[in-house]
Order: structure tokens, then C-alpha cells, then sequence
């Protein structure tokens, strides 16, 4: 679905002449109908990748297909967009329109398709993100995951293969992070989409099959949740969260008692426990 | 919040007045005000408002609301009115036998002044809330079509306004949310002279520009991503359509046009 | 300095089509030198709250005390008040204005009117709590990271030596390295200063981390108001008013009801991990004594 070769992105920056790297020879292969979250904490290059993900940043160095298709050549563009859509992290800068039908309709009237197509695109994806009810609506007096669930409904309407999400619940509560996480697992499992989801909250990547860490551009670990996770420390140096169970049997473990690390969920973390007490 | 004030505000529901094609809409709002412009008798007003009235029940929008509409400008209708009644020359008024600066011409004056703001205000409004600002801006665009062919950007132009609309109640509440934040730090926006004040407000469009810039920003990266190459072979949700009640709005309108104009110049 | 709010009830937009009761007979005491942290959802009231505390919003009914300042009083200095309590608001980064590091701290006490010695101890003390060395001064607050620049903004508001600090969600939209940062760093500025804290939060994680006491809000009333061990024991409840609950609570209410006994008021890693070694091995020994019997 999307791959890239020895991927570098460099900046120059305008005080000094030296050349930063922001990413650092990335290799990477997501396979269609794969979730993917890319942990990493601010600054390490995981916004840098997400956006080569569709063109809209081109390489310095390497080179990222999308679908076989190269996105340095120009005439592939609008093919490339469409493959892979992207939600980012906050709600009110990517709503065009004031109601809420009309946003979603927004990508498909720019690729010329048909108003009746257009219809059906606009209801099959208000659906699909539970937001049917409220298409009438003005975007700015919903709830910060209702804004976010008719930015993802925007994307749904271009019908992508892909969709690449930037931080989608950093600026949101706890219930709009929970309605969030939930629609793209949904989409996951019911529309079969290939999900990439950038992030800096381990709850949410437990939930991929596949996590990839970063930290300065460059690819750190990349593995099942179990695997990444059970590696506290290195986590930790990383500057990042692990799941507040994973913690404990690591430092159940660490005192010498005879557990399993690699738990991620509460029930998990219950049996282990149960098995010993 | 600040947010929530209805300002020109469409209402989502489905009326005859809704269904219009926006194009007629604002042609019919263009005639309605040369009208307005051109009562100048009882007749013809008594007509103007029964129209308006007729406009408000298609609309199927509350008529609160359009009283809510008019709530910012009373003072202003009421200002004119009140020059008007002061400052007209004519029959002076007797108040207790003596005579007053106020006028009967200057009073009546003022009633028609009063009457035409609050017929015009009251047809824009049924104009906003039955149309909704992207509909509208692609009423406008379509109606300036055959300009571009001069060089007006009518596409762009008709994308910034709709974006502007869109962007009002977000900026309004965080303009409110910096104020607070400023207050907070002592800041005092309501006294002193006029230019400290003036130089007081630096702390607040300072970060209100900012955000403004941020958000541009992301929103071009957001549009971008959903695929906007500008305005050609752009195609619609909601394609307008001249149709048949457009044609039958049109026609009410210009019998109703030719009216006023017969009054106008007949009596 | 103690606050007391009595009988506050805060009605928004009164007679308008968006009337709502934000505050509902809002009753509460906050000691002198307390940490309390307050949490609820979003449109729970906890911003609403905070804001009657420095005068930003006025009660429909009901009165405010802060120190001795009657803050509902028609007569009341909200200048003084505003300095004696200091709120940081969500996302202060997005506040700063000025050229300079050093300038836009110095805005608040410029605007107590402050001689300008007066003023350089002050800017240099709030970036000494905050942890901005002295090479930030000139810098533009512009170019910083999101973490610096929002404890530019946190430095701003104690410039003005406030007794009351609020802060409003102060690590949301931060990575888990930057959020760690704050909590610390506003742990050891209540210990350092000895003031009054108040910290509005939805993550009860955080919470649980760093206040004494925590005041939860649901639908503008206070629905609960106690001790952290109190108030996780009640997770259900917490739940049920859309509020998360941290997975440690969530273990020991799993253990539970799988029919171990263990203290329902356990919050945090480490007393989690001292009471389940402490059973283990009480567990061991009875297995040891078993075994010699």
C-alpha cells in the first residue's frame, strides 16, 4: 500500500547552513488492511513522515510509493490523494463548510464526480462514522470528537484506500478520544481501510497490529504492540508512556516474582495475577 | 461565549423559500430593495408588507427570529428616526399648546424610514436563513460567471467568502477566550484614553493574528489533502437548478415589481 | 489564601434560546495552601468555576470570597483580585504577544504598575520556577517548542506573584515527556511557594498524580469532592459520568470482583505494586507453612 526507500527529509535551516535531518533513512512497507500507529515523542519525524504519505511533502532523498505510484512525479498527485486520505489533529482548521453534509461533500465536488454519486458518498460516509443524524448541523457547535468524526466522514467521501491520521485526538477529551479511536477501528474491520495513525498515546497504539516507534527520523522498533510495549525502559527513554499494567508486571518482575511482561490489557494483567495469588 | 449569537445565520430546515434556486433569491432580494427604495405611498407600502410577511410564513423560519435579527439595529432605526422627526421642516407638533423642534412631515418621515430598514433587514434575513452560505456564495459565483471572462477570480472569490463565514464563530470565541486570558493578567481594554487603549489591544490581535495565520495554514494543508485544485471541474452536492417554482417566484415578483412602479407614478 | 464559594449559580445567556444552567448551588471551601484538583468533562462547569474565581464571569447568585476580597461584592478590586489569582488558561502558548521572552512575562506585572527592579526580580524568578535559564530572555517566544512556550505563558501569570494559582488543563496536547515535565514542575512550584492550587484536568491519571484533594464536577453541580483514595474507590460512578478512570483503578476493580481482597482505594503504580508484592509473599509464606505443616 505504501512503501518507502531510504526515505530522507532535510530542511535547511535559515540561521546556520547546516542541514537537518528530520528523517533519516526510512524504510518501510504498510500492507493493505494493516492499522499501523506511529509512536514517537514531539519532534521526532512522525508528522514529516505522515505527510509523504500523500505527497504533500516530496523527499529530499529515497523515495515513497503509494500504491506503486512514485509521489515525486506530479502527474500522480491527485491519484495519490485519493488513495490516502488524511485527518489531522485539529478539528476546526480542516472544516470548510458550515454544515455539516456540505463539508463531507467537499472532496468529492473538488474530484468532479456527479451530484447523485456525491449524495451517496456523503450518506454512506456520515454513517459509517455515526454523525447521519446530526448532517444538518453547524460544525462549530459540536463536540470537539463530533468535529473530528465529520473530518474523517470528509475523507471517507474521496473513498480512499488509506487513511493517514496526525495526532487526530491530541486535542480532544477523553470521551472524543474514546468516539475517535472506536470509528477507526470500525473503519478498520467494516470498510477494511488501511489505517496509519500517528500518535503519542500508548492506549491508542495498543490497539494497532503493528507499531512502529520513532524517535530523531529515524525508525527505532518496529513490532507488535506486545513486543514494543513489554520493553519498558526503552519506552521510557523514548520518552514515552507504556500501558499503566505492563508497568506493574515490570515491576512486579523486576522484584522477582515470576510474571509475564508482555500484558497490555486490564483483564490480561487480572489472569497473570490471579494465576499467582 | 460569543459563539452562539446568531449573526445572519442559516437555518437548517426545508421550506418553499429554501428550495429556491439562489440565483433567483438574490435577483428577487436585488428587486425587492429597488422596490423598497421606490414606495413612497401608503398603497405601496401596505403592499411591501404584506409581501414580507408572505416571504416569512415560505420561509417557515420562526418570525422570532427574524425580531432577533433585527435586535442589534433598533438603536439605528431608531436614531434615524429620530433625526428625522427633529431635523425635517414642515408643520411643527403642538405639545401642550406650544409649538416643538418635531415635525408632522419630519414624523412621518421617520415612520417610512423605519418601516423601509426593517423590510429590508427583515428580506436579507429571509434570504441568509433559507440559504446557506455555500449555496449562497455558489448563487453569487454563478451569478458573476460571466464576468470572469474579464479576469474577476469569481471562484475564488465566492471560496473566501464562504470560508469566511465559516471561520466567524471560531474566531469570535477565541478572541473571547484571549480576552480572558489577557484580563487575567491585568490587561484593561475598557478605560483610559483612547490611544492606550488603543495600544492596550496590541495583547490581544497580536495572538488573535497569530491563530488566524496557524489556521490558514492548516486549512490549505487540509484542502490540499481533500483534493481542491481551485474551481474547474468542480461539480456539487446540491447542483442549483432553475425550476419551475423558480420561474413561478419570478413571475410573482415582477407583477408585484410593475405594481409599486404603477403606484409610483399614478398616485 | 482560602476560598469560599457559597450558593454560586451561574445561568449563561440568560432569556436567550441558549439559556443553560452552567452552575448549579455550588457550595465549596478551599483551604489556604491546598492542592486540589478538579475534574469533570468538557461542558461539565470546571472552566466556568474557575473563572468566577478571578472575576472573569460574575454568579447569577450567590457569593465568592477569596482571602478577603468579597469578589461579589458591586465594589470589588478585580485588579487586586486578578493578581492574587493567578488562572492560566488551556493552551496559554496561544496568548504570548511579544517580541520577547523576558517582555512577555513582564506584561502582567507592567500592568500592576510595578517599578522596572521590581519587575526584572519578578520576570527572572517566574523563569527560574519554570526552569527557563537565563539565555531565553531575548529569545522570540515564537520560536520555541510547544513545552517551552507554554511555560513561558505558566512564568507569565506567576510574575504577578499570585496566592492562588488555577490552571486549566496545563499539560493538554503534550507528549507524555512534556506532560511529565509540567506536573513536576507545578508539584514542586506548590511545594517551593507554598500557594494555593487548583488544577482543572479530564485526565484523572494526572490527577491522581499530584493533588491532595480532588472536587468532581458533573452537569455544574460538585458530584463529589474528597481525598483521591475516595473518590477512585467510587469508579462506577466516575464511569458513568463520562470520565476515565486509570487503569490501576480499573485492575484492582477487576481483582475484585474476581474475588480477591484488596484495598478498593489503591490509585497508583506504586502503592499497586507494594500491596501485590505484600500479598505474594504472605501468600508464599502460608504456601511455606502448608507445605511444613
Amino acid at each position: 500500500m505504501i512503501k518507502t526507500e531510504h526515505l530522507r527529509y532535510a530542511y535547511q535551516s535559515s540561521k546556520e547552513d547546516n542541514i537537518k535531518f528530520v528523517l533519516d533513512d526510512v524504510n518501510l512497507s504498510i500492507r493493505p488492511g494493516e492499522f499501523v500507529a506511529v509512536l514517537g515523542h514531539n519532534g521526532c519525524g512522525k508528522s514529516t513522515l505522515a505527510k509523504h504519505f500523500n505527497g504533500l511533502l516530496l523527499p529530499s532523498g529515497g523515495t515513497v510509493y503509494v500504491s506503486g505510484m512514485d509521489t515525486k512525479l506530479e502527474e500522480n498527485d491527485w491519484d495519490i490523494r485519493k488513495t490516502v486520505g488524511m485527518v489531522f489533529q485539529n478539528p476546526d482548521n480542516q472544516i470548510v463548510a458550515t454544515v455539516v453534509e456540505e463539508d463531507v461533500a467537499f472532496a468529492p465536488e473538488n474530484l468532479g464526480v456527479p451530484s447523485p454519486e456525491i449524495r451517496r458518498r456523503v450518506d454512506a460516509a456520515l454513517k459509517a462514522v455515526n454523525m447521519y443524524d446530526l448532517r444538518r448541523h453547524a460544525p462549530h457547535l459540536l463536540s470537539g470528537g463530533q468535529k473530528q468524526r465529520v473530518a474523517i466522514a470528509g475523507v471517507m467521501a474521496m473513498e480512499p484506500k488509506c487513511i493517514v491520521f496526525d495526532e487526530p485526538t491530541a486535542m480532544l477529551d477523553p470521551k472524543g478520544r474514546q468516539e475517535v479511536i472506536e470509528t477507526i477501528i470500525k473503519l478498520k474491520e467494516e470498510k477494511k481501510l488501511t489505517i496509519v495513525l500517528i500518535t503519542h498515546y500508548m492506549e491508542e497504539a495498543v490497539r494497532a497490529d503493528r507499531v512502529i516507534v520513532m524517535d530523531k527520523g529515524k525508525i527505532m522498533r518496529d513490532d507488535s504492540p506486545k513486543n514494543i510495549f513489554s520493553e519498558v525502559k526503552f519506552m521510557k527513554n523514548m520518552g514515552l508512556d507504556v500501558p499503566q499494567v505492563t508497568e506493574l508486571c515490570y515491576a512486579l518482575a523486576k522484584a522477582g516474582i515470576p510474571i509475564r511482561q508482555d500484558v497490555l490489557t486490564v483483564s490480561e494483567c487480572a489472569d497473570e495475577l490471579m494465576k499467582l495469588l | 461565549m460569543l459563539k452562539d449569537v446568531t449573526l445572519g445565520q442559516y437555518f437548517p430546515i426545508n421550506s418553499p423559500l429554501h428550495r429556491l434556486d439562489p440565483r433567483t433569491k438574490i435577483v428577487l432580494l436585488i428587486f425587492l430593495i429597488v422596490a423598497i427604495f421606490m414606495a413612497n405611498n401608503i398603497a405601496s407600502y401596505a403592499l411591501l408588507c404584506l409581501l414580507t410577511i408572505l416571504i416569512i410564513g415560505l420561509s417557515r423560519v420562526p418570525a422570532r427570529m427574524y425580531f432577533q435579527g433585527l435586535k442589534p439595529l433598533w438603536f439605528v432605526i431608531l436614531f434615524t428616526a429620530l433625526i428625522n422627526v427633529f431635523l425635517t421642516p414642515g408643520t411643527a407638533i403642538y405639545i401642550c399648546g406650544r409649538p416643538t423642534h418635531m415635525s408632522w412631515e419630519g414624523l412621518i418621515l421617520a415612520g417610512k424610514m423605519a418601516l423601509r430598514l426593517v423590510l429590508l433587514i427583515t428580506a436579507s434575513s429571509a434570504l441568509t436563513y433559507t440559504t446557506s452560505p455555500i449555496i449562497l456564495t455558489d448563487g453569487i459565483e454563478k451569478l458573476l460567471k460571466p464576468f470572469s471572462r474579464f479576469g474577476l477570480p469569481t471562484h475564488e472569490l465566492a471560496m473566501m467568502m464562504s470560508i469566511a463565514i465559516r471561520f466567524i464563530p471560531t474566531l469570535i470565541e477565541e478572541t473571547d477566550k484571549i480576552m480572558k486570558a489577557q484580563k487575567a493578567r491585568g490587561a484593561n481594554f475598557d478605560s483610559g484614553p483612547i490611544l492606550q487603549r488603543i495600544r492596550a489591544l496590541a495583547p490581544m490581535l497580536i495572538p488573535l493574528f497569530i491563530s488566524a495565520f496557524r489556521r490558514a495554514d492548516e486549512l490549505a494543508v487540509a484542502m490540499e489533502s481533500r483534493c481542491y485544485q481551485g474551481g474547474d471541474n468542480r461539480t456539487r452536492l446540491n447542483e442549483i437548478r432553475f425550476s419551475h417554482s423558480d420561474l413561478v417566484a419570478a413571475l410573482f415578483f415582477l407583477v408585484f415589481f410593475v405594481a409599486i412602479l404603477m403606484l409610483r407614478i399614478f398616485l | 489564601m482560602a476560598i469560599n464559594i457559597s450558593n454560586l449559580n451561574y445561568i449563561y445567556m440568560p432569556g436567550s434560546p441558549f439559556e443553560k444552567h452552567a452552575l448549579r448551588d455550588i457550595n465549596l471551601t478551599i483551604h489556604d495552601g491546598e492542592f486540589v484538583g478538579i475534574i469533570g468533562h468538557t461542558g461539565s462547569g470546571k472552566s466556568t468555576l474557575v473563572q468566577h474565581l478571578n472575576g472573569l464571569l460574575m454568579p447569577s447568585s450567590g457569593s465568592i470570597t477569596v482571602g478577603d476580597i468579597e469578589v461579589t461584592a458591586k465594589n470589588a478590586d478585580l485588579k487586586q483580585l486578578r493578581q492574587k489569582v493567578g488562572l492560566v488558561f488551556q493552551y496559554p502558548e496561544h496568548q504570548l504577544f511579544e517580541e520577547t521572552v523576558y517582555k512577555d512575562i513582564a506584561y502582567g506585572p507592567k500592568n500592576m504598575k510595578l517599578s522596572p527592579e521590581e519587575i526584572d526580580e519578578r520576570v527572572r524568578e517566574a523563569m527560574n520556577y519554570v526552569g527557563l535559564g537565563e539565555k531565553y530572555c531575548e529569545r522570540s517566544p515564537f520560536e520555541l517548542s510547544g513545552g517551552q512556550k507554554r511555560r513561558v505563558a505558566i512564568a507569565g501569570v506567576l510574575a504577578m506573584r499570585p496566592d492562588v494559582l488555577i490552571l486549566d488543563e496545563p499539560a493538554a496536547g503534550l507528549d507524555p515527556a512534556g506532560r511529565e515535565e509540567i506536573l513536576t514542575q507545578i508539584r514542586a512550584l506548590y511545594l517551593a511557594k507554598k500557594m494555593t492550587v487548583l488544577f482543572v484536568s479530564h485526565s484523572m491519571e494526572d490527577v491522581a498524580r499530584i493533588a491532595g484533594r480532588i472536587i468532581v464536577m458533573n452537569n455544574g453541580s460538585v458530584a463529589m469532592d474528597g481525598s483521591p483514595a475516595d473518590i477512585f474507590s467510587r469508579a462506577k460512578e466516575l464511569r458513568t459520568m463520562g470520565l476515565d478512570v486509570p487503569q490501576i483503578t480499573q485492575l484492582v476493580e477487576e481483582l475484585r470482583a474476581r474475588g480477591l481482597n484488596i484495598n478498593d482505594s489503591i490509585y497508583t503504580l506504586e502503592r499497586a505494586k507494594a500491596t501485590l508484592l505484600m500479598m505474594l509473599s504472605e501468600k508464599e509464606k502460608k504456601n511455606k507453612e502448608g507445605k511444613t505443616c
